[in-house]
C-alpha cells in the first residue's frame, strides 16, 4: 500500500469513526493503527483512545521499532481537562475521558509544529 | 473539577493508609533519569575547621550525635539523614568561585555496586567517586564520567587556606556563615588538569553530603566537587541534562530500575518507599540520534534498543504495579508535549496519587506557572535537584502522598 501511495506521490490519510472502533478490542484498535502507519499513513481517530490504550499502544509501538524500518509514531490529541470539560461526569460515572480527535502518522513523516490547550499544528512530509 | 479530584484523592490516600501492609510503596518517577553521585568511604572531606575527616566518618558521627539516631549499622538501603542537631560546615565555593563556608544539611549513603572512577591530577591529587559525581570545571560542572583528560578542574588549598578558626572568620551562633576575611577577596585557589581517570568495579556503601547553599565541598586533596542533590538520592536522577548538556546522549538510562527501601525522614517520623526509576517515556526511538554522539552504529542499535524495551517496561510498571507516580517536567520546556498528556491521562485513569516536580527552577527561563496551568488538577512542586532548591517541601510532600 504504501508503494502504491507513494506512486501516487502523496500521503494517505485513514480517517476513522468512533463508530468503527467502539466495537474493537483494545488489540485491534492498536492493530488498525499501527498497520496503517507502517504503511506510511496519517490515521486520524475520530474518538481517540482510552489512556489504557494509550499506554498499550506506546509499548506495542516500541516492540516493532526496528532500524532503518520503523523509528515509532507521531501522536497529537488536545491535553486532557483543556479543550473540554465534560470529563469530570464520565469520570464520576466511570466512562473514559471524553472523546478527542487524535491524529497518529509515522514519525518520520509527522512532525508537530506547535501545541497548545485548544490548537495543534502539525507537518506532514512524504 | 480539583474539589473532586482532592476528594478522591484523600479517599484514596487514606484507604491506602488503613490497608497499607508492610511492604513501602512503588513510587514510580516518570522523568529524565540519571544516576547517584557519591564518594567512596575512605575518601576525605575538609571540615571549616581545617581538618579532614573520612566522609564514612562525617555520616556516622552526623547520624550518632543527633538526638534521634537512626540505627545503620546494617541497613541496606539508601538514607537520608537530616542534619539537625550537628553543627558541621564544610569550605565551599560559591558561585563567583570564590571560598566560603557552608553547613553540611544532610548526610547520605547508599548500597552501590558498579564502577567507581578515581580522578587522579598532575599534581598527584586523587579522589575516588561514582560516574555521575560532578567536578566544578570552570563556572559549571562536569561528572566524572565526562572527565577529560587535562580538563583543569578547580582545587583549593585545605592547608593554609582552611586553617583552625580564627576570631570572626567563621559563623555567629550557627545561623549565618560568614566567609573569612582574609578569604574575602581570594577567587577560587587554583585549578588542576586531570591527568589520569581509573575505572574499577565496586561494591559498598557511598557516601554523600549535601550542602546548604553553595552545594560544593572539598575533598582531603583539596579537590572541588558538587555535592549532589536531595533528588538524586531518593531517584536515580532528576537533573536530566543539566550537568553536560552538550554531551548528553538521549536515553542514556534504558531500563526500569528499582530501589527497595528508600527512606526518608521527616519530623521524626520515617517514610519507606521503593523507587522505580523509569527511562524518559517517547513514542519514538531512532537509533540514528545516538550516531550524533560518536556511538558506533552497532551500539548506537544495541541502545536504541534497550530504550526501546525500557519504555515499553516503563508503561507496564506504570499499569501494574505502581502505587504511586512523581511526574518530574523540566520547567524550562514546554509541558504541553504528547507524551506528558498521555502519561498524566494514564497516571489519572489508574487514580494513582501523583506529584508533579516542576524542575530546574534555577535556569532562567523557568516557569513553574505555566505546569501549574497544564496540570491545574494535581499538586506541582517547584524545585531545582540540582542546586538543591525547595528540597524540604519536596520531602513533605512525598511524605504527605505517600507515606
Amino acid at each position: 500500500m504504501a508503494k502504491a501511495t507513494e506512486a501516487r506521490e502523496g500521503v494517505q490519510i485513514d480517517l476513522i469513526s468512533g463508530e468503527r472502533m467502539e466495537t474493537k478490542a483494545t488489540m485491534e484498535k492498536i492493530r488498525m493503527i499501527l498497520d496503517g502507519v507502517h504503511d506510511g499513513n496519517i490515521v486520524i481517530l475520530e474518538e481517540g483512545l482510552t489512556p489504557d490504550e494509550e499506554s498499550r499502544l506506546i509499548e506495542v509501538t516500541m516492540s516493532e521499532i526496528s532500524p532503518d524500518e520503523f523509528s515509532g509514531i507521531e501522536i497529537e490529541t488536545y491535553p486532557r481537562g483543556a479543550a473540554e470539560d465534560g470529563g469530570i461526569l464520565d469520570r464520576i460515572m466511570g466512562r473514559r475521558d471524553g472523546s478527542k480527535l487524535t491524529v497518529i502518522g509515522p514519525a518520520n513523516r509527522l512532525q508537530t509544529l506547535h501545541k497548545d490547550e485548544t490548537l495543534i499544528k502539525a507537518l506532514v512530509s512524504q | 473539577m480539583g474539589l473532586l479530584t482532592g476528594i478522591r484523592s484523600s479517599i484514596a490516600n487514606v484507604t491506602d493508609r488503613l490497608f497499607a501492609d508492610e511492604t513501602p510503596k512503588r513510587i514510580g518517577i516518570y522523568g529524565p533519569p540519571n544516576a547517584g553521585k557519591c564518594l567512596a568511604p575512605d575518601e576525605e572531606v575538609v571540615l571549616a575547621d581545617g581538618t579532614t575527616a573520612r566522609i564514612e566518618s562525617v555520616f556516622n558521627d552526623i547520624v550518632a550525635s543527633e538526638n534521634d539516631p537512626t540505627d545503620v549499622s546494617d541497613e541496606p538501603h539508601e538514607e537520608w539523614i537530616p542534619v539537625e542537631q550537628s553543627d558541621v560546615r564544610v569550605p565551599s565555593l560559591r558561585a563567583d568561585l570564590r571560598p566560603t563556608t557552608g553547613e553540611v544539611t544532610h548526610v547520605f549513603r547508599q548500597r552501590y555496586a558498579g564502577p567507581l572512577y578515581t580522578v587522579k591530577t598532575e599534581t598527584g591529587r586523587t579522589v575516588r567517586v561514582s560516574p555521575e559525581h560532578p567536578f566544578v570545571t570552570g563556572t559549571d560542572f562536569t561528572p566524572a564520567r565526562d572527565l577529560e583528560h587535562r580538563q583543569s578542574i578547580a582545587v583549593v588549598d585545605p592547608e593554609p587556606t582552611f586553617q583552625s578558626p580564627q576570631p570572626g572568620v567563621l559563623t555567629d551562633g550557627g545561623t549565618r556563615t560568614t566567609v573569612a576575611p582574609a578569604m574575602e577577596d581570594a577567587a577560587v585557589t587554583g585549578w588542576d588538569d586531570v591527568a589520569s581517570i581509573d575505572v574499577e568495579h565496586y561494591s559498598g556503601y557511598i557516601y554523600d553530603l549535601t550542602v546548604a547553599d553553595h552545594h560544593t565541598f572539598t575533598t582531603g586533596d583539596g579537590l572541588v566537587v558538587h555535592n549532589t542533590t536531595l533528588a538524586n538520592r531518593i531517584a536515580k536522577d532528576w537533573t536530566g541534562d543539566e550537568i553536560g548538556a552538550e554531551s548528553h546522549v538521549p536515553h542514556e538510562t534504558r531500563e526500569a530500575t528499582r530501589k527497595e527501601n528508600v527512606e526518608i525522614k521527616r519530623n521524626g517520623s520515617s517514610v519507606t518507599i521503593d523507587i522505580v526509576d523509569t527511562p524518559g517515556v517517547t513514542t519514538k526511538v531512532d537509533y540514528e540520534e545516538f550516531l550524533e554522539f560518536d556511538i558506533e552504529e552497532d551500539d548506537a542499535i544495541a541502545r536504541s534498543r534497550e530504550a526501546t524495551e525500557g519504555v515499553a517496561e516503563a508503561m507496564h510498571w506504570l499499569r501494574e504495579d505502581i502505587d504511586g507516580v512523581i511526574y518530574v517536567l523540566d520547567s524550562a520546556q514546554d509541558p504541553f508535549t504528547q507524551v506528558n498528556t498521555m502519561l498524566i491521562g494514564i497516571i489519572e485513569s489508574r487514580e494513582l496519587p501523583v506529584l508533579i516536580f516542576a524542575n530546574k527552577i534555577d535556569l532562567d527561563d523557568s516557569n513553574v506557572q505555566r505546569i501549574s496551568s497544564a496540570f491545574p488538577q494535581h499538586e506541582t512542586v517547584p524545585l531545582s535537584a540540582l542546586e538543591g532548591d525547595n528540597m524540604d517541601e519536596v520531602y513533605d510532600q512525598i511524605a504527605e502522598y505517600f507515606g
